[in-house]
């Protein structure tokens, strides 16, 4: 669930801090990465070691040093096939979201539920059908599941913000064109905005789905055989009934 | 900025991770020290890994090593990393983790040794929510 990677970055340091160099580098990461998502790297966690650093350049108009650093960090990034933990956040029709505690892009397509699942309108949740119960998939239910997609979203740009007060009325054709253009690509460029990190997990697999169902499966297993057994007993003394009954229409 | 490619990626245990974040919170002393790494603390101490210790988790590491050069087959890096992080208290969760797990290698022999070298309270998981 988490990787080290090894990264180079270049890092200002003020004069001020010339005697105290160690400490404004580690500062100075924190503060750049903290909670951001590095592109095909993953989600900054934390600073973990500074590997190197090169020779100190100080540039004209600017008298801090500027030095490249070569540093790893710890990043959140589940590779494919991992098996996590979450609590739901989120349950509809589309989808449902999972939630780390620390990221909240996790996301469930109501096709990669355990076979066969159904959605309950009234409840607004959905729940696995198994041996005639309906096993709900609760809002604030930990779950555990299967990491199937980790998908990276470069960064897009922001659309120009638009002029306040537009008198519509007041514009020629063309630029009353123009403007409509504008609005509409601006609004696909929101469309498109993504988080950058996104993941796309599964639950199709047995001891996936609700952590609740699957932590005293010893017990449930003989409660289940109990069951069997006992509905076993019964489909024989049902037989034992009916074989007379076949005799007697002989 | 620039990501130096190794051949391999290196992988952290989530035990490892807050060890570390707990250090940093520790010398740092800071109340704003911010609230996404509290978060993380908080995600990863409802996890197996706030009841393992440094020795137990070499143990383990150790003794599931053994156990499959025994059986001879090789535990892959990334499977021993979700046994380590999940802490399997159940057969099923051990099949969840490890591959064609009936052909490599036994099941109960690895919660054997899992149960030994963490502990007790560490499979036992209680039903914390975040």
């Amino acid at each position: 669930m988490f990787h080290l990677i090894t990264i180079e970055d270049k890092v200002r340091i003020a004069p001020s801090q010339f005697n105290n160099e160690v400490q404004t580098i580690e500062d100075e990461i924190e503060k750049k990465y903290t909670s951001k998502v590095v592109l095909n790297a993953g989600l900054f966690v934390a600073l973990y070691d500074i590997l190197a650093t090169g020779d100190s350049y100080v540039h004209s108009g600017d008298g801090g040093a500027h030095l490249m650093v070569r540093f790893r960090m710890v990043v959140f990034k589940p590779f494919k096939g991992e098996v996590l933990e979450g609590v739901i956040n989120k349950s509809s029709r589309e989808s449902i979201q999972i939630s780390l505690g620390f990221f909240h892009e996790i996301y469930l397509n109501p096709i990669e539920l355990p076979n066969p699942s159904n959605y309950n309108q009234e409840e607004g949740l959905w729940y696995w059908e198994w041996n005639e119960n309906q096993l709900f998939f609760e809002d604030g239910g930990r779950v555990r599941f299967k990491i199937d997609q980790v998908e990276f979203n470069p960064e897009i740009s922001q659309p120009a913000p638009s002029p306040k007060n537009v008198n519509t009325e007041a514009m020629d054709s063309y630029s009353l064109r123009e403007y409509k253009e504008r609005q509409i690509e601006n609004e696909n460029l929101l469309k498109q905005v993504k988080s950058p990190l996104i993941l796309k997990v599964s639950m199709r697999e047995a001891g996936l789905g609700m952590v609740s169902w699957w932590i005293n499966q010893t017990d449930d297993q003989e409660e289940e055989d109990n069951q069997n057994a006992e509905e076993q007993d019964e489909e024989i003394d049902v037989d034992g009934e009916d074989a007379p009954a076949i005799e007697e229409y002989e | 900025m620039k990501i130096i490619k190794k051949d391999k990626e290196e992988i952290i245990t989530n035990f490892e991770v807050l060890q570390l974040l707990k250090h940093k919170r520790k010398i740092e002393e800071q109340v704003l020290l911010n609230e996404f790494v509290n978060n993380v603390i908080r995600y990863l101490e409802t996890t197996p890994a706030s009841k393992q210790t440094i020795d137990s988790v070499k143990e383990c590491k150790k003794n599931i090593t053994k156990l499959s050069n025994d059986s001879g087959c090789k535990i892959l890096k990334g499977e021993m990393l979700q046994l380590l992080n999940i802490a399997p208290s159940s057969e099923v969760e051990v099949h969840l983790v490890i591959e064609d797990c009936e052909d490599r290698i036994d099941a109960k022999e690895v919660l054997k040794e899992i149960k030994n070298s963490l502990g007790e309270e560490a499979v036992i998981r209680d039903e914390n929510t975040l």
